[in-house]
């Protein structure tokens, strides 16, 4: 074997245990699919109940094992997701249990230094709901976003409910946030221990609270309340 | 009883189309094949057992000899198997039938059949060839299967299935297509039951997975 056969081959098996763990957390190529309007599941497996212990009215759908949901308003990952089907096959509701992430997409105004904010949360249930155009998580909430005005915040509450359609997140119960700066990366400020905290992800403004940007007072630690601020 | 007494059994009948309609059987798991094949002739009583003076098959039928291995082919055929109680588990017909006598079984080509649950219409399936076997009571299809519900909200697409007429479950292959009315479901294999609604669609095994990821416990469990 020569040296240029030797190199080759070195250089194949740091490829090959490069790429390694690639392979194991791809996506299942023969995972099964469900496809509806504005809307796509992967699963280990998809079931439906007999027709006589459904629920409502609608078709319900448990998606259980490797359960990715993405669609127009994000993308969840979870064990399990259960969905409810209307009539025209839209997605109505879905509620997922067991660690759940969720990347929520949303849309700046015009002009935003941040056109597509995006938020993760991670939390033990989440719910979707159509008719209420939101997503609600609970149990441990955490949160990483950023937001429309190009900063940037981390957080943690006992629920979280996100508006999809105003982009306001409302944390509810031990909420915690901290903004970092869009340029010098650091902390704004740090509201903690608050029984209730509204953030627009699409602006990122907070309630009660001037506009971001305008450092209102770095790192408040003590519990009270946003409007306080203002 | 034998697949010939079951041919027997049946009413063999130039029907033509209106030999879909169900008759009452003369015994429990009766088959009964109506030929729809303009006129028919007597079977041979010899390996039928039928009462004389019914016609016998001009160019449409043919046997082989009688004994063990009996085979008797008939084009356009529409066979029907009854449960106990009289009730029709499945009709089908087809282009070509083949009956053998020693196994029980039939084999259909260019076959559509209907799946009944408790004597009413839950789906009807089509495929190039259909097997039926009599004694397991299961519905082999093979090639281009294709299966709607009765009320029309459901249907699948799959290239071979097995529908078993006691649990009523039909089990189409790995990549099955299944529509929901507008959501559809795919790459998986799946499990519709015609008695009570319920179905799933499940992935491959993970022994079949080179991810080794989890959910491998719900595929498993997937037979229901």
């Amino acid at each position: 074997m020569t040296r240029s056969h030797r190199a080759l081959a070195t250089a194949t098996g740091l490829l090959a245990l490069t790429l390694a763990p690639l392979a194991v957390s791809a996506p299942q190529a023969d995972a099964p699919t469900m496809t509806g309007k504005g809307f796509t599941v992967t699963a280990s497996r998809f079931r439906a109940l007999p027709a006589g212990k459904a629920k409502g009215a609608g078709t319900e759908v448990q998606a259980i094992g490797n359960v990715k949901l993405v669609s127009d308003r994000g993308t969840a990952t979870a064990p399990r997701v259960d969905f409810l089907l209307a009539a025209g096959q839209r997605l109505d509701r879905a509620t997922a249990a067991g660690p759940v992430h969720f990347v929520a997409k949303l849309a700046a105004k015009k002009g935003s230094p941040n056109p597509e904010p995006t938020a993760t949360f991670s939390g033990q249930t989440f719910t979707y709901t159509r008719a209420k155009d939101q997503s609600v998580l609970s149990g441990g909430v955490q949160v990483e976003a950023r937001l429309g005005d190009g900063s940037t915040l981390t957080g943690s509450s006992d629920q979280a409910v996100l508006n999809h359609a105003t982009g306001e997140a409302r944390f509810q119960g031990h909420a915690s946030v901290t903004k970092f700066d869009a340029t010098t990366k650091a902390a704004v400020f740090t509201l903690r221990n608050l029984e209730s905290l509204t953030v627009n992800l699409k602006d990122g403004t907070i309630e009660g609270l001037p506009p971001s940007g305008s450092q209102v007072e770095a790192n408040v630690t003590t519990p009270q309340k946003p409007k306080s601020k203002g | 009883m034998t697949v010939a007494h079951q041919v027997a059994g049946c009413s063999a009948t130039g029907s033509g189309p209106g030999g879909r309609r169900h008759r009452r059987p003369r015994g429990p798991k009766e088959w009964r094949t109506l030929a729809r094949a303009v006129p028919l002739c007597l079977l041979p009583l010899s390996i039928l057992g039928c009462g004389g003076g019914r016609p016998e098959p001009q160019g449409s039928e043919r046997q082989e000899p009688a004994g063990a291995s009996a085979v008797v082919t008939q084009k356009n055929s529409v066979t029907t198997q009854y449960d106990a109680q009289g009730k029709p588990l499945w009709t089908a017909s087809a282009q070509r039938l083949t009956l053998r006598r020693s196994s029980k079984t039939a084999e259909m080509a260019g076959a559509t059949c209907k799946l009944y649950s408790n004597g009413a219409l839950a789906w009807s399936c089509r495929a190039a060839r259909l097997l039926a076997n009599q004694e397991t009571q299961k519905l082999t299809l093979l090639g281009g299967v294709t299966g709607r519900s009765a009320d029309g909200t459901r249907s699948f697409v799959a290239s071979s299935a097995t529908w078993d007429a006691a649990s009523g479950q039909i089990a189409a292959n790995q990549g099955a297509t299944f529509d929901l009315g507008g959501v559809k479901l795919s790459g998986g294999a799946l499990q519709v039951n015609t008695k009570d609604g319920s179905w799933s669609m499940t992935g491959q095994p993970p022994a079949a997975r080179s991810s080794g990821q989890g959910g491998s416990s719900e595929a498993r469990g997937a037979g229901q």
